[in-house]
């Protein structure tokens, strides 16, 4: 069995809002969220937005405090781990990120060569010549000496995105977490940058946390997917399965969503559509969350919340129609 | 229905210029939906406003000509641009929250639109109408949506308040700029159905501008690939997709449909650094850089040459 990186058991995060001068309220962003996460696998986190994932992903980079519930990183609790300034760092070096923006993300007033030795000045640790300019070769900047004397506006939207990954990766991290790596870029850099992600990932045998809405690039990385809806996580199960046998009614509806890029296909002529609109967070449906968009929804639905099933090994889902008590 | 012939701009910054769209060419029929579809800094949306004459005063247009329903833009005065602008040709975003007044009621944007064309309407009429459009584009509880300021609507219901403002005048012309690039995959297709209905019901020409090629499978009946202010490659939606050409076409289809497979790792050999090239060719083919069979010959600029009598591809390699 592969070592476990992340275990995360009853997760919660709920923000206060004020609704008027003493109405308060909570929005429930991530609700009673549970999954671990292996060594070397890619682990994908997808939903819509508001769905709570890059809630999720905050809590794990210790950026937000969890409400309730705990985040365990190798086997220590990821709270005591930040309260003490030596662990925190080493957890630091260890738990890396890349985010979508790739043109807010990096100092428009720092050449390539700062960004990329900024992360071993902060942990103090020497920097050769040749570690820059390898990190750039890595993430396909060649020839890596022209680019270090670039700054971040002299370069396209995808050789960011590739400084970005080169620095993330600068310290060897065990685990990168990538929140929505491509949604800024063009489809053929798309390709590219997932591809290279792919390389890197067999290379260093990384563990990836990827954040995504477009289901259909997950699919050529992920090794696990959880679908996110409303706070909850309604299906997680291996990647495979997801894509060829989803079981949750939203998850049949997001992938059935997909546009496929052929004007013959009799999908395309079709285009099969989930009605509704995702839930308001501070005031969600009783029962289970998806029950007003669901088209097999049934009396059950509107009344109690789906509990978890095992329906394969490791493949959970949420919904009344695989609940066979 | 809409033609335009050999449309430049240029944006003249302080201190140089940029050739932002080179001499394109294209027409529509009524009713048809055409795509301009390349990556950011293509020029595409440039075109669009270049036909609605919503560029900066730093924008050069020039033209041999454009002629939309009948009326020579090109020689249009702001006074006939501004009736045309919102009545006959109408436009949507991708990012409608931002374009929608964050102070002022839903319905009283709409009524809003409605008044600018037609001064004499009641309140009551208004009103009426309003509710009207906005059971048009699917909103399910209109009555309540008109109170509503937009930061409370989803992604999604903005773009349907936004659309039901598009429509209002019932307009020949809907230029939707990366519509649904900002919304998530089921609120994606909602919308790419609302567009085809209403397209269907209106008679309604659509230009449709996206950087994502699959979306142009389920509404355009045309399209024109564009790199770097130049049209490329233009074919019917099926012979774009059956049948690329040039190789950025080819790069485009073969990257989203690998991607739609999930077999991204099959194009690796195929494209997976970014080398600069230091040869700075300024003249020759746009793609010259890029592209991996360059000879000698590409370093002139290709024409767009017809092929096989259907499409049309600027490429020496034909």
């Amino acid at each position: 069995m592969k070592q476990t990186i992340f275990s995360i058991q009853d997760l919660k995060k709920y923000y206060l809002v004020k609704l008027g001068l003493f109405k308060k309220a909570y929005i429930k962003a991530v609700d009673d969220v549970n999954f671990l996460i292996r060594e070397g696998e890619a682990y994908c986190i997808v939903g819509e937005s508001g769905s709570g994932k890059t809630t999720v992903t905050k809590m794990l980079l210790g950026l937000e405090l969890p409400t309730e519930g705990k985040i365990e990183f190798l086997g220590k609790d990821l709270s005591k781990l930040l309260s003490d300034a030596r662990s925190a760092k080493d957890f630091r070096k260890n738990v890396q990120a890349v985010f979508q923006d790739p043109f807010s993300s990096l100092n428009p007033r720092k050449t390539v060569k700062d960004i990329l030795e900024k992360p071993f000045k902060v942990h103090n640790e020497k920097i050769e010549m040749e570690t820059t300019e390898r990190l750039l070769e890595e993430v396909g900047l060649i020839p890596p000496k022209e680019f270090l004397k670039r700054y971040s506006h002299q370069l396209s939207g995808g050789q960011r995105q590739r400084v970005c990954i080169a620095r993330a990766l600068a310290l060897k991290p065990k685990v990168v977490i990538l929140d929505e790596p491509t949604a800024a870029l063009d489809v053929t850099i798309k390709a590219q940058i997932l591809n290279l992600l792919i390389d890197l990932k067999e290379k260093y045998n990384l563990t990836y946390i990827i954040i995504s809405h477009e289901l259909p690039l997950l699919k050529s990385i992920a090794d696990k997917i959880s679908v996110m809806y409303a706070g909850k996580i309604v299906e997680e199960g291996a990647a495979e399965r997801i894509f060829n046998n989803p079981k949750h009614p939203y998850t049949l509806g997001l992938l059935e969503s997909i546009p496929p890029p052929d004007p013959k296909s009799a999908k395309t002529k079709t285009l099969p559509t989930l009605e509704g609109e995702p839930p308001s967070p501070v005031n969600p449906p009783k029962g289970c969350r998806f029950h007003p968009r669901c088209p097999y929804k049934f009396d059950l639905c509107d009344k109690i919340e789906p509990e978890k099933v095992e329906i394969y090994s490791e493949h959970y889902v949420s919904c009344h129609l695989f609940n066979r008590k | 229905m809409l033609k335009v012939e050999g449309l430049n701009v240029e944006y003249l910054l302080t201190s140089y210029k940029v050739d932002a769209v080179k001499n394109v060419s294209f027409y529509m029929k009524k009713g048809e939906c055409i795509a301009l579809v390349g990556e950011s800094g293509s020029g595409k949306s440039t075109v669009a406003m270049a036909i609605m004459k919503l560029l900066p005063p730093y924008a050069k247009i020039s033209a041999k000509e454009i002629m939309f329903d009948g009326k020579d833009i090109l020689k249009a005065d702001e006074k006939l641009m501004s009736e045309i602008r919102g009545k006959d040709v109408t436009v949507i975003f991708q990012d409608p929250i931002s374009y929608l007044n964050p102070i002022i009621s839903v319905g009283e944007q709409i009524f809003e639109a409605l008044m600018a064309h037609n001064s004499k309407i009641s309140d009551k009429d208004a009103q009426v109408q309003a509710i009207e459009l906005l059971k048009k584009v699917k909103i399910a509880d209109p009555e309540r949506v008109l109170k509503m300021y937009p930061f409370q609507l989803s992604g999604g219901m903005a773009q349907r308040v936004f659309i039901a403002m598009a429509i209002s005048a019932n307009p020949k012309l809907l230029i939707a700029d990366e519509p649904t690039t900002a919304l998530d995959l089921t609120i994606q297709s909602q919308i790419l159905k609302l567009l085809n209905n209403l397209r269907k019901e209106y008679n309604l020409s659509i230009i449709l501008i996206t950087h994502d090629l699959s979306l142009t499978s389920y509404l355009a009946d045309r399209i024109y690939v564009m790199y770097n202010g130049q049209i490329v490659e233009e074919d019917t939606a099926e012979g774009i997709f059956s049948n690329p050409i040039h190789p950025y076409t080819k790069m485009l289809i073969t990257s989203s449909q690998a991607i739609y497979q999930g077999e991204v790792k099959r194009l690796k050999d195929k494209m997976n650094s970014e080398k600069e090239v230091n040869s700075k060719v300024e003249q020759g083919c746009n793609f010259l850089r890029k592209c991996k069979d360059s000879n000698a010959e590409c370093e002139k600029e290709p024409p767009l040459i017809e092929y096989n009598g259907l499409k049309k591809v600027r490429c020496w390699k034909l």
